[in-house]
């Protein structure tokens, strides 16, 4: 009780002071973010993300306090909620959390990229060939696992952006955007150029950046050399249905295939079946025992390949999550009168950063420049927990030129590190290059508030300066499930 | 008895049909005629294993299992009377047993090159069994393992700890094939040049155990680019091929032409709109030469090696030029200048002719070059100047250029070595350390290591070679001062980070103990012999830490091996070193070099967020990480 009204009382203190606030949550690995908008007829909410990475400590309960924080600040009434794409670290929250979801009693828009759309022909067939994928990947780790690859952790780790491993009921990042969909009436897909609206709002325009409606800058994932790009298309295109078929009629025989199975099957196979000597019977055969062996012959193993093949799984997962990072729903927040920006990229990678950065659109007969918006931009939600491919550098955050710039990273480098292999995040020079950049003016979910008053200042970083910026930050009463900063305008 | 039963001697070759490129070539019209090529296998020799089913001989066994289908593939036996009298299977995509064969005839004459060039038989990297705390045992491995059909994606790979091949199969891009068929099967153990570059990374790894290590951005880039060069040469070994290309071309290789490009099918398969690789470099329109800056802002190991590779290729036109320049005086009366039309075939034969002879000098020039290097984290600069070295023991008189030629055409793609006072040849050369060594003990080592001979045999002599090396180090027949000389710290006060031996002294190994031939002042050819002695020390990249090491004050593994060492090339008839080629255990410089590479550039790829640096240790394929770094290419 007493935590509300107290969080009521703040907030008509601030009703006045900030045009916007935006509030971290401090969940873990995992993007959940709460912006608070003033207007005439009192706040207005809107939620990007809700989420939190696979393999979280008590994952579940995380989320709850998260979700019941956001009903209890709302009151119940979020006026838009967007989910920015399908990854399990930021949209969990809508399934693990579910039942404090449903006290939300109004959401009144959701807000989802056009890849999500689906009536539109390329955005399914995007969504199809990923949850394809996920469920041969799937199946490929419980293989390299069962071959006690040194594969499969790593593989696993990965395939943990995409939900839970063994994924029950409740468990699936598509399930996770159905709830959402399910809460509206008609959710709203989003398109590069489209302006979207909050109620009441006054002198805010929030802009829809990206996806790209382009599958080549979709597919375009890491920060490239000639070749590469080209590559990575064809990459998607078919080329690894060979592979993608063999994982998912492993163990199967052909006589429990069906017809189009059976069909698939012969095709991406190298050779005609009368060529083939079934594995089994090549047991009988004196060349190959002699020569390999039985699968996992002590003296022969060394020299087997039984499950090497399966190995370019993690090449093919490392694409899907780029991929799906790419179809990131990318906002930014303008404040008229400021001029300010927020930006909000969800873990877009190059190819839709580079769609917007250094695009332009016509809205409202105005021109409205990706490059512009950057240099005003004042919030940098940093992409993807800061890792190194989620932040386009030269067209992105050196465009960046505000000295009134501060970034919000949504990672705990705790939890990243601790990953097999470890983590890098945030990638060290992209955090050097956020502090020059910021004057220090980052904020990261695995720092208390507390911890910025203790050795939160950066060397270098005026006194003055510091003390401007640290009355813009709130944080809970245990200081210990968000951070929030005002943006006055 | 002679009369009645007429002795046959064996044949010196066994000839085998492959495509000459892969399968992609002989569907166009234009280059169809170029579909096959008949490669010359080397009969096998006295006392080496002879050829079966598989085809399984002393050096290779291809064993074809694909655990993806779940089904293997009948071995195709090369001594079938019917194969026999038509030079193998006709080529052909849908039949696996050709596939055995080609695999087998490519890695087979790669093999042969190498082999040619060095004057000994080559051994793979023999198999280290730790036995709990002792010295690795170095097992003998007859045979590299080939797997035709082992993988079902686009990329193919050297097993260093399988000893193996491993070659995939995928089906085209369905969206941009080039000429291909949309989804048709693409098999990578086809392409002469994917099948030659793997060989050539086992061939390498046979005789340089360290270089997979990533120790700076050369290191992986060399293993790279001496694959390519590899693959790229034996073009030129297709006489049908050259005639064709030098016809197309008008005898000017310099422009694009099918010999000086790699893996055609492959580049189209994955949407490359034509080969993988090409040799032929761009050149700036401003300047009519290559970038320099190119060599330091290229990373990515294929990248920076396709540098070397256009390097080589360079300085290949340049001799090849120099070669036919009376020729194309005699064609044209004097002026030159070609007329318009087709060559004269006579002249395209003699030009094919100089184009394979230069193109074999040069390749035996790059392999010959394999014993002059560092043991341990060579860079570019430092196989210039074993390439330079190696010739002129070889060549001593240099008439045509060659050592020229290679020397500008690296310095012109910003490729020298740092530690030399010009980029003449003589200063090039590695020079005569001033060390002298007791080596009147070393000269009981064995050192008819020659071409032919029972391969095993060859390998035990060899380590027996090597452990006597190491005895003949440990007796302190080095003392501090050449050891310093030499980059080595084997003395007592070596920093503690150096690997010890149980004796708690630093550890030495004897990595390789070789003979190398050359021809002396006097014509005459006589052997010198190779010793690379190397040394391990753990580092750190936090540089405190590194000092608390090398204190003796911290114990762990450490971050990564830093390795040095040398490789001594000494005169047997004489006994003075020639040639000490060092890389400083203790170099603070060198260390930091490689702390900065390891820490920056190596992990700034999604892969290696996810999936570690492949760095040995983390029980990963280095080179199917590498191959498969987002473009997997092979």
């Amino acid at each position: 009780m007493t935590v509300a009204a107290e969080s009521k009382s703040s907030r008509k203190a601030r009703a006045g002071a900030a045009k916007l606030s935006v509030r971290m949550y401090r969940q873990g690995l995992g993007d959940c973010f709460l912006l608070t908008f003033s207007s005439k007829k009192g706040p207005r909410y809107l939620l990007i993300d809700c989420g939190v990475i696979t393999g979280t400590d008590k994952g579940k309960e995380v989320m709850t306090a998260v979700v019941k924080d956001i009903c209890t600040t709302t009151r119940g009434h979020l006026h838009a909620v967007a989910a920015t794409h399908e990854h399990w670290d930021h949209v969990s929250g809508f399934v693990q959390a579910r039942e404090a979801f449903d006290d939300i009693k109004q959401i009144d828009e959701v807000w989802l990229p056009w890849t999500e759309d689906p009536i539109d022909p390329l955005a399914q067939k995007l969504v199809e060939g990923r949850r394809k994928a996920v469920n041969s990947l799937r199946q490929a780790a419980m293989k390299l696992r069962a071959a006690e690859s040194a594969m499969a952790e790593p593989l696993e780790r990965l395939l943990g952006f995409s939900g839970p491993l063994a994924a029950g009921k409740g468990q699936t990042t598509a399930e996770a955007l159905e709830y959402l969909r399910k809460r509206v009436a008609e959710p709203k897909y989003c398109r590069p150029g489209d302006q979207l609206t909050l109620p009441d709002v006054e002198g805010v325009r929030i802009y829809v950046l990206g996806p790209p409606v382009n599958e080549t800058l979709i597919r375009k994932s890491d920060p490239t050399k000639k070749g590469r790009e080209v590559y990575e298309m064809a990459f998607a295109f078919g080329m690894d249905s060979a592979f993608l078929t063999a994982v998912d009629q492993l163990d199967k025989r052909v006589e429990d295939l069906s017809v189009d199975e059976a069909q698939k099957r012969v095709l991406t196979q190298p050779f005609d079946r009368a060529l083939q000597i079934p594995k089994d019977e090549a047991a009988d055969q004196p060349f190959f025992m002699e020569h390999y062996g039985r699968p996992g012959d002590t003296a022969m193993k060394w020299r087997q390949i039984e499950g090497d093949w399966l190995d370019s799984a993690g090449a093919l997962a490392l694409k899907l999550d780029s991929d799906t990072n790419n179809t990131s729903l990318v906002i930014a927040v303008e404040l008229v009168e400021s001029g300010q920006v927020l930006l909000f990229t969800g873990d877009a990678q190059v190819g839709n950063w580079e769609s917007w950065s250094g695009g332009s659109w016509e809205i409202d007969g105005r021109t409205v420049k990706g490059a512009d918006l950057l240099a005003r931009t004042v919030l940098y939600k940093v992409g993807h927990h800061g890792s190194h491919n989620a932040t386009l550098r030269a067209g992105g955050l050196e465009l960046m030129a505000s000295k009134d710039l501060t970034a919000m990273i949504p990672v705990d480098r705790a939890i990243a590190m601790a990953k097999v292999p470890p983590w890098n995040m945030p990638f060290p020079s992209l955090l050097k290059r956020l502090e020059q950049k910021t004057s220090g003016r980052i904020l990261r979910l695995d720092r208390k508030l507390e911890d910025l008053k203790a050795n939160g200042k950066p060397e270098g970083v005026s006194a003055a300066l510091w003390s401007r910026f640290r009355p813009r930050l709130r944080g809970d009463e245990k200081d210990e499930l968000y951070v929030e900063c005002d943006f006055p305008g | 008895m002679a009369a009645k039963e007429p002795e046959i001697s064996p044949p010196s070759f066994r000839r085998l049909r492959t495509y000459a490129f892969d399968p992609s070539v002989a569907t166009q019209l234009e280059t169809a005629v170029l579909n096959v090529a008949t490669l010359q296998i080397p009969w096998e020799q006295p006392g080496q294993a002879p050829l079966e089913p598989g085809p399984i001989d002393e050096y290779l066994e291809v064993i074809d299992i694909d655990p993806a289908t779940g089904a293997c593939y009948a071995p195709v036996d090369l001594d079938h009377r019917y194969l026999l009298a038509q030079d193998g299977l006709p080529p052909s995509e849908g039949n696996p047993q050709f596939h055995q064969q080609m695999v087998y005839a490519v890695a087979r004459k790669t093999i042969a090159h190498f082999e040619q060039a060095l004057g000994r038989v080559v051994l793979w990297s023999p198999r280290r069994i730790e036995k709990n705390g002792d010295p690795a045992d170095k097992e003998f491995v007859r045979r590299l393992r080939i797997y035709p059909h082992a993988l079902r994606e686009a990329n193919a790979y050297y097993s260093p700890e399988k000893r193996a091949l491993l070659f995939g199969y995928f089906p085209a891009s369905t969206t941009d094939p080039g000429r291909l068929l949309p989804g048709g099967m693409v098999f990578t153990c086809l392409s002469h040049d994917v099948v030659a570059h793997e060989t050539t990374h086992a061939l390498l790894d046979g005789l340089h155990r360290r270089f997979v290590e990533a120790s700076n951005p050369d290191s992986l880039a060399f293993h790279e680019a001496f694959a390519d060069i590899v693959a790229l040469f034996q073009h030129f070994t297709f006489p049908e091929a050259v005639r064709h290309q030098i016809a197309h071309t008008r005898g000017d290789l310099a422009s694009q032409n099918l010999l000086a490009e790699l893996a055609q099918q492959f580049g189209q398969a994955i949407g490359n709109h034509g080969a993988l690789r090409s040799a032929i470099d761009d050149i700036d329109p401003k300047t009519g030469r290559p970038d320099p800056n190119k060599y330091l802002a290229a990373t990515e190991p294929h990248d920076r090696g396709a540098i070397l590779v256009a390097a080589v290729f360079d300085a290949f036109l340049s001799i090849y030029k120099t070669r036919i320049a009376d020729l194309l005086r005699i064609a044209t009366s004097g002026s030159g200048v070609l007329p318009e039309g087709q060559l004269h075939p006579d002249l395209v034969n003699r030009l094919a002719a100089e184009a394979n002879k230069a193109a074999l000098h040069v390749l035996r020039m790059c392999i010959r070059a394999l014993d002059y290097c560092p043991p341990v984290d060579m860079t570019f600069g430092e196989y210039l100047r074993a390439l330079v070295t190696a010739d002129y023991d070889l060549v001593p008189d240099d008439d045509l250029g060659y050592r020229i030629a290679i020397v500008e055409a690296f310095r012109l793609r910003g490729i020298y070595p740092t530690d030399v006072r010009s980029l003449s040849t003589e200063s090039l050369r590695w020079s005569k350390p001033t060390i002298t060594l007791p080596i009147q003990d070393l000269n009981k080592l064995w050192l008819q290591w020659k071409l032919g001979g029972n391969r095993e045999e060859i390998h035990n002599r060899t380590i027996k070679n090597q452990q006597d090396v190491e005895r003949w180090v440990k007796d302190k027949n080095i003392d501090k001062d050449m050891a310093k000389q030499m980059g080595l710290a084997f003395f007592d006060d070596a920093p503690a980070s150096i690997e010890r031996s149980q004796d708690g002294l630093p550890e030495v190994e004897i990595d390789s103990v070789r003979p190398a031939r050359r021809v002396g002042p006097d014509g005459q050819q006589t052997t010198d012999l190779v010793i690379e002695i190397t040394q391990s020390r753990r580092g750190y990249f936090d540089p405190q830490r590194q000092k608390d090491a090398d204190a003796g004050k911290i114990k762990d593994p450490g971050d990564f091996n830093f390795r040095g060492g040398c490789t001594l090339l000494i005169d047997m008839e004489t006994g003075g070193i020639r040639y000490c080629i060092g890389k400083y255990i203790l170099s603070e410089k060198r260390l930091k070099a490689q702390r900065e590479y390891l820490s920056q550039d190596n992990r700034e790829t999604l892969r290696a967020t996810y999936f570690g640096t492949g760095r040995s240790g983390d029980g990963a394929e280095p080179f199917a990480m590498l191959h498969r770094d987002f473009e997997r290419r092979a």
